[in-house]
């Protein structure tokens, strides 16, 4: 179980935050929040609202998304596209042990 | 022929090694000599990609994502420090598999030239 999760850290780790930032409604002010920067007191960070623009995306609001941050669109599809490859090399490596045992 | 050339590779993983060895089963011993050639000269340690993700920390984030040729990752990386910081300090964690994962493709392209080759 650990190795597992050892194994397929980053591919969890994207699908977590994606499934957080669906759950979450970036319309309330006062949800729990994760950034270090903000936490040490930093106000300005050139990836501030990223979050808030995926999390809008997800609920279909283009329009604030843009608003939060005009990267939200691509960094939601980038953000797939690893996930995806991520789980291809999971099914690959399967295959390759299989065909090289044979060989 | 070296028993074991893989091990001289500096930071190399027990991971690596395994799947250089499961690759390298049917090669004869000068396509097997290129193929050391041309990963030798591709691989990335995964020390390197950790201090490239540690430039996220005082400069430009991404660095390691362009290293590894993941060019979009790497642009969103960029422009947004690193998912703030979060994704940063993901890699800083990670940095053993973003190697890996790289190698890994590296080793199937040296193994296909060094087929062609000879």
């Amino acid at each position: 179980m650990i190795k597992l999760l050892k194994n397929n850290f980053e591919l969890i780790f994207w699908l977590m935050a994606i499934v957080a930032l669906g759950v979450t409604n970036p319309g309330s002010d006062s949800h729990f929040v994760l950034c270090p920067l903000r936490l040490m007191g930093i106000t300005w960070c050139p990836g501030c609202g990223i979050g808030h623009a995926i999390s809008y995306l997800i609920h279909g609001d283009i329009g604030n998304s843009l608003k939060a941050h005009w990267l939200g669109i691509p960094a939601l599809f980038v953000t797939f596209y690893r996930i995806w490859s991520l789980i291809c090399i999971q099914i690959f490596k399967f295959k390759e042990l299989k065909t090289y045992s044979h060989e | 022929m070296n028993n074991n050339p893989y091990a001289s590779f500096p930071g190399v993983t027990f991971e690596e090694i395994s799947f250089l060895r499961q690759m390298t089963t049917g090669l004869t011993e000068s396509q097997n000599q290129t193929f050391l050639n041309l990963y030798y000269g591709r691989r990335k340690s995964p020390q390197d990609i950790l201090i490239f993700t540690l430039i996220g920390f005082i400069g430009i984030a991404g660095v390691q994502r362009f290293v590894v040729g993941q060019i979009g990752m790497g642009i969103i990386y960029v422009f947004t420090g690193g998912f703030c910081l979060i994704g940063t300090i993901i890699d800083l964690i990670n940095h053993k598999s973003l190697a890996n994962e790289y190698n890994q493709k590296m080793a199937y392209e040296s193994i296909e030239i060094a087929r062609m080759g000879v």
